[in-house]
């Protein structure tokens, strides 16, 4: 039987790059406002504060990561039809 | 201490990456949009540009093609920064001129390591790529 393969490197769903964008700007936010804050943490000598915020980060790279394993960002102009290879999203 | 002019319209990617950057040691200006951009690379004389591509008055793109088309600013290197990360949105910031691209969420080590690249090794205040501040 061929197709793709279970599990997160399995099938990839097409979404508009305008949602992917929209979705990897407040992630960003969060990603660098909780590293933003383990640095603080740690300046300030409150290292019990950095393992949760840690986690905090931790959550939101995952979040990307499968964003990018689920998702191919298409252009709106090519909603309606399959992306062109080279507007797919690389790797 | 080198000086980075960064060219964002959101108002917490701003905050967020102004504020890393200064703690790494760098100056930071910073500017709202493609034309603000452009007349801030004038005046402030910034050793770097960190240009967001989505802007609004004047995009990313435009705003690149201006700096690099002046006498006065066309050797000062621009990354640019984007959170489309698909593979033409890289070939487009390159043709309009952006010395390298980087896409959002920042990671700061990479994002510090074309920093310096570009700035001939030139770190920002006390901190080497990479590492958090002491």
């Amino acid at each position: 039987m061929t197709g793709p393969p279970d599990g997160e490197a399995g099938e990839r769903h097409e979404l508009p790059a305008e949602l992917i964008h929209d979705l990897r700007t407040p992630l960003g936010q969060v990603i660098g406002y909780a590293e933003l804050l383990v640095e603080r943490a740690q300046e300030a000598g409150d290292e019990g504060m950095v393992p949760d915020l840690r986690k905090i980060s931790a959550a939101g790279y995952r979040i990307l990561e499968l964003i990018e394993s689920r998702f191919t960002a298409v252009r709106a102009a090519d909603a309606g039809g399959p992306a062109a290879p080279a507007e797919r999203k690389g790797h | 201490m080198p000086r980075i002019l960064l060219v964002e319209d959101n108002e917490m990617n701003r905050d967020m990456l102004s504020r890393r950057l200064e703690r790494k040691g760098y100056q930071v200006v910073l500017a709202v949009d493609g034309q603000g951009g452009v007349e801030a690379a004038l005046a402030q004389a910034p050793d770097l540009v960190l240009m967001d591509m989505s802007l609004p008055v004047l995009d990313g793109w435009e705003a690149t093609r201006r700096i690099k088309a002046a006498p006065a600013t066309r050797h000062i290197p621009v990354i640019a920064l984007t959170a489309h990360a698909m593979s033409s949105d890289r070939a487009r910031a390159l043709e309009a001129g952006c010395d390298d691209y980087d896409t959002k969420p920042v990671e700061l080590p990479r994002l510090l390591a074309k920093i310096e690249a570009l700035l001939g090794g030139a770190a920002g205040g006390t901190a080497s790529a990479g590492e958090p501040a002491p």
